[in-house]
């Protein structure tokens, strides 16, 4: 049987490994992405994704570098994501040594882009990830560019679409959860879980391990965390403890 | 010295990673030219994406033929996840297609088994191993090991199964016979039961 996934989330900014609060990406944590695979329990955690959150697209070539340092450190499937927009970029990155790419703003800009990566490199190479801010009408509606455009597009339908288009996992965040450690947006992440058949990746907001066995309820296969990772000694493996405790079917460690 | 074979598909560089992690000594190079793998004591069979396209490179570059010469001299050889399937009599992956024919099966869709589960089959599972072998030294019974694939090897002789995993039906996911091995999942993906495993082989 499946396992579900404990999945460790890297933020790069300009080369550095940042914390996220609602989508502000100041404060440093480390000076070297290498130095945040080396703190996590590496053998714990079942899934890495990095991405690049500098505000430049000329942040890509160093964001190819600090890929290329921690894909030798890491032997878990890696996803790497950020300003990918060409298929040139995104060859670029499994060549460095990502499993995964992880694209966003591009996606929703030309949808036929997923179709493009998918074809290329085969649909469980793609995560598309959402970002979803609740509008006045209640209504969770997807944003880009690292959450400062809120688009008129409803996130429910454009994960289904996202499906339908070749992707093959699905990252959802919520900017109204991230980093306010109230967990996730469950009922979010419900309404997606509900209606899609690919994966979901649940992000944002995960301040208690049992914030992550309320993902897994919600539906999703895997539970993802940023800044907790970083600040709690040994965290991954108490998370998986936690989680394994609990019942839910995650690999032993 | 490990020869890792590129015949133009797939990262290689996972898999030299893993070699290379906890194993100082050891030398490993990625080899493109058939008449070289004569020169190497070991030869990994990496591979991602279809069975036929892979099969035809590999031909195309004749490492059918140095592969079958070195794997009769005795030397270990591993397949890994399409470099598994490879091994087999013959492929069904967009009409059929000859394989090296080292593991005597066929290669066919999981969808077949798979009890109308999501294909392909990602993510970590149970690995059963069906007997003891030097390859599995240290690596408890059940591990879970990570996969990524929509096709098998199913194996026409039970005595060639190492290890099965379940996927709505069961399915080999290990293979040896005498000096040849096959894992379908991604051991350079499997955290520490993969690195036990390609160490393993390294010492074998």
């Amino acid at each position: 049987m499946l396992k579900n996934r404990l999945i460790a989330v890297i933020l790069v900014r300009d080369g550095k490994v940042v914390q996220s609060v609602k989508f502000k990406h100041t404060n440093v944590i480390h000076y070297d992405p290498i130095h945040a695979i080396e703190s996590f329990n590496k053998w714990a955690i079942d899934e890495i994704v990095v991405l690049n959150v500098s505000k430049e697209a000329s942040s890509r070539e160093q964001f190819i570098e600090s890929i290329k340092k921690i894909s030798v450190e890491c032997f878990v499937p890696l996803s790497a994501g950020g300003w990918i927009a060409d298929l040139e970029y995104a060859r670029a990155l499994i060549a460095c040594g990502a499993d995964k790419l992880v694209v966003n703003t591009h996606a929703v800009e030309n949808p036929h882009f997923i179709s493009e990566l998918a074809q290329k490199f085969g649909n469980q190479c793609i995560v598309i990830s959402i970002d979803s801010k609740r509008g006045d009408d209640g209504i969770e509606y997807v944003a880009t560019d690292r959450g400062k455009n809120i688009t008129r597009f409803k996130t429910g339908e454009w994960a289904l679409k996202a499906e339908t288009l070749g992707a093959g996992e699905l990252f959802i965040n919520s900017l109204d959860y991230d980093g306010n450690r109230k967990g996730y947006n469950l009922k979010l992440i419900e309404s997606i879980t509900s209606a899609v058949s690919i994966p979901v990746i649940a992000m944002g907001g995960v301040f208690r391990w049992e914030h992550l066995a309320e993902g897994i309820d919600a539906g999703a296969g895997a539970v993802a965390a940023a800044n907790i990772f970083h600040y709690t000694e040994h965290s991954t493996k108490k998370a998986k403890k936690f989680l394994i405790d609990k019942g839910l079917c995650f690999r032993k460690i | 010295m490990i020869a890792i074979i590129d015949y133009g598909v797939g990262n290689l560089k996972s898999i030299e990673n893993a070699i290379r992690f906890n194993n100082d000594n050891v030398r490993v190079e990625v080899v493109s030219e058939a008449d070289k793998l004569k020169d190497y004591s070991k030869i990994i069979l990496p591979g991602v994406g279809a069975f036929g396209d892979a099969i035809e490179k590999i031909r195309g570059k004749n490492f059918d033929e140095a592969i079958a010469e070195e794997v009769g001299k005795g030397k270990y050889l591993l397949g890994i996840c399409l470099g598994m399937q490879l091994l087999a009599t013959a492929g069904f992956e967009y009409g059929e297609r000859k394989g090296l024919n080292l593991i005597e099966g066929n290669v066919i869709n999981i969808k077949e088994i798979a009890d109308n589960l999501p294909v392909p089959h990602i993510g970590w599972n149970e690995v059963e191993f069906l007997r003891d072998d030097k390859l599995l030294s240290g690596i408890q019974n059940k591990s879970d090991f990570y996969f990524v694939h929509s096709y098998f090897l199913n194996c026409a002789h039970r005595g060639d199964i190492l290890g099965t995993t379940k996927y709505g039906a069961e399915f080999p996911s290990m293979v040896n016979r005498e000096n040849i091995y096959g894992v379908q999942f991604h051991p350079e993906k499997s955290q520490q039961a993969g690195l036990v495993l390609v160490r393993n082989f390294v010492e074998l």
